[in-house]
């Protein structure tokens, strides 16, 4: 019986440690997902935005000495008005110049470049770490977890269920639904693409904010924290299904519970390397459909 | 001297990657985007058949070129049947699972510790570097040739046709599939082959050398070089890797602060002038049509502007790292290619 209690508690540690590291994953899963539901292509220059909510949390936390708790919204809200400006200033002309999904890619690899090595060249590529709040430790069936997990953790879940709730019970989100489904007829309906895009843009971007915030807290912050984690990102939102919040909540809750068992088991990087090989697989099982 | 020739001899294999990215993507319409993967496979098992199983430069790279095709097959094999997205997403995890690999497979590949040394072929003493070099020439002179034939070949139009239109092309009766599989599997094979042939350059290897920046300045060199065009990866190459890599950082006078600022000044504008380019002139310097006679006007102007935007774009950063009161600070870099002449036919 040791060997059925000691695979329990492994289970156990895994889902927990999983859920407790996901919420980075799940935020930045979450707002991906809508800007690829509503404009169709894949935009590598999210993971900036990653990258960019940690640094405005640390320019807020280190150089103008807030709490972190209180650096937290507003470095969120500040991602989401960059979030904005990259839809404004670099995506809205080029889809209106007609550049193709399969080359707006290229373009937000592209953006991706400006803003991380303008990011270096501006902060330099030194790691920076934010200044933590006093954390309590709580143990809990075994394992233990700290308060900045917690809160992690309910705040990912409260913004989970409001985004949720936002798309699937609200006007905005029929609108939002209408306009990445069929654009003409959402249009001839009234709905204004540009402004419900912007909102989007917006939300996407704070999401990211605060995927990069915890993310950084959690570690450190650096400048290529964003790119290392925009792979995953795409990953677990493609197979969520695109559009999705709560299969990109789902996702990425298992991808987290997944990385934490092989890492019981083996080394991190093998965790890595298990995901994104069954990513392949899989997209491979779907097939040419979709993605 | 020797370092100018191992910078030359860098650019010959990044032109390689361009033409075999070009053939894929450019002619094929499938988006690899897990370049640095076929590359670092090529390299490091070079470099660990040489190294560790003591193998010599014939043998290792009969078992690389089997031991790519292997692997290229399969890739091929899973993504391309997916939509163009997916296709790009499978490669790019492809990458980044070579990468990982070389870093865990410690046994194999020594790790982050790296690997070395690979020796040249053909020692012939100090001329070593030169030969190689020559052997270089000719097989990248050769690689743009057999382009520049399928470009006139029907295989080369059945292929720009399947990239426009996979379903009319099987509707036709081509085994689509079949071509898409030979010419991926194809121009994968070369890719590994070419990092097979730059791990004697590199001579030590290291993990950090697989990234993705590597994918991307091919990928950036083609699209601005003009991705349908049979010179444009060469052309792209020139522009970028030989104005920004060899121009510059051999000859610009730049103070050794400055000097460590340079290769992140370089892919800010490599990403500034990736989007100038889809966004203002998605074709690149030399669109499909662009006769041959033309395509030597526009280089010269292209590579000009485009050396004077680098040129500029370091006067800017030299300017804010040493203010001087008189220093404009508005004075950015103009990345926008020039458009000499109209190419709409």
């Amino acid at each position: 019986m040791i060997e059925g209690e000691q695979f329990l508690s492994f289970i156990i540690d895994a889902i927990f440690i999983g859920v407790l590291q996901a919420s980075p994953l799940i935020l930045a899963a979450m707002g991906f997902t809508l800007i690829y539901y509503l404009n169709g292509f894949i935009n590598f220059g999210y993971g900036e935005g990653i990258t960019y909510g940690a640094y405005f949390a640390s320019l807020l936390n280190l150089t103008f000495g807030f709490s972190f708790y209180v650096s937290i919204l507003p470095a969120a809200l500040m991602t989401g008005g960059l979030s904005v400006l990259t839809y404004l200033y670099v995506f809205r002309p080029a889809i209106q110049r007609g550049v193709k999904p399969s080359e707006l890619i290229i373009l937000s690899v592209g953006l991706s470049f400006v803003l991380r090595y303008g990011l270096i060249l501006v902060v330099g590529a030194e790691n920076v770490f934010l200044d933590e709040p006093p954390i309590a430790f709580f143990t809990f069936a075994g394992t233990g977890a700290t308060s900045l997990q917690f809160i992690a953790l309910i705040l990912v879940f409260t913004f989970a269920f409001n985004l949720y709730w936002v798309i699937y019970h609200t006007g905005f989100g029929e609108k939002v639904r209408g306009l990445a489904d069929n654009p003409d007829l959402a249009q001839v309906s009234g709905i204004n693409p540009h402004r419900v895009s912007i909102y989007v843009w917006f939300i996407a971007g704070s999401a990211a904010g605060l995927a990069g915030i915890f993310q950084g807290v959690f570690a450190l912050v650096n400048p290529l924290m964003g790119w290392n984690l925009i792979l995953i990102t795409v990953m677990v939102s493609i197979i969520g299904g695109v559009g999705s919040v709560r299969g990109a909540l789902f996702a990425a809750v298992v991808a987290g519970i997944l990385t934490a068992a092989i890492t019981l088991i083996t080394k991190p990087l093998y965790a890595e390397v298990a995901l994104l090989a069954a990513f392949i697989v899989i997209l491979w099982r779907r097939g040419p459909k979709v993605v | 001297m020797a370092y100018f020739i191992f910078s030359l001899s860098l650019l010959l294999i990044y032109l390689g990657l361009a033409l075999a990215l070009h053939v894929q993507f450019g002619m094929l319409g499938v988006a690899n985007f897990g370049v640095v993967g076929f590359w670092g496979l090529g390299m490091y098992a070079m470099a660990v058949f040489q190294v560790q199983l003591d193998l010599s430069f014939v043998d290792a790279f009969v078992l690389v070129t089997v031991l790519s095709l292997a692997i290229s097959w399969l890739i091929g094999w899973l993504v391309l049947r997916l939509d163009p997205q997916a296709t790009l997403c499978a490669t790019i995890a492809f990458a980044a699972i070579v990468a990982l690999l070389i870093v865990t497979e410690k046994w194999m590949t020594m790790g982050v510790v790296g690997i070395g040394t690979i020796r040249y072929p053909l020692r012939i003493g100090d001329g070593t570097e030169y030969l190689y070099f020559a052997v270089l020439v000719a097989l990248v002179v050769g690689l743009q040739m057999l382009v520049l034939r399928l470009h006139k070949s029907p295989t080369g139009r059945l292929l720009q046709a399947i990239r426009d239109n996979e379903e009319l092309c099987a509707s036709l009766g081509k085994d689509t599939i079949r071509v898409k599989m030979f010419w991926f599997v194809g121009a994968s094979v070369a890719m590994c082959l070419l990092g097979a042939l730059s791990a004697p350059l590199n001579q030590f290897l290291t993990p950090n050398m697989i990234v993705p920046s590597v994918t991307f300045a091919v990928w950036i060199a083609l699209v601005l070089g003009g991705k349908e065009h049979a010179l444009g990866a060469t052309v792209g190459v020139f522009v970028t890797f030989g104005v920004f890599d060899i121009l510059i950082e051999t000859y610009a006078p730049v103070s050794p602060e400055l000097a460590v600022v340079v290769p992140n000044l370089k892919l800010f504008l490599y990403g500034l002038l990736l989007m100038a380019v889809l966004v203002y002139r998605p074709t690149g310097f030399l669109a499909p049509t662009t006769p041959p006679e033309e395509v030597w006007s526009r280089i010269k102007s292209g590579a000009i502007t485009s050396f004077a935007a680098a040129q500029s774009g370091v006067k800017t950063l030299q300017a804010t790292v040493n203010p001087k009161p008189k220093s404009s600070q508005d004075d950015k870099p103009d990345t926008t290619p020039s458009e000499p002449g109209d190419d709409k036919t």
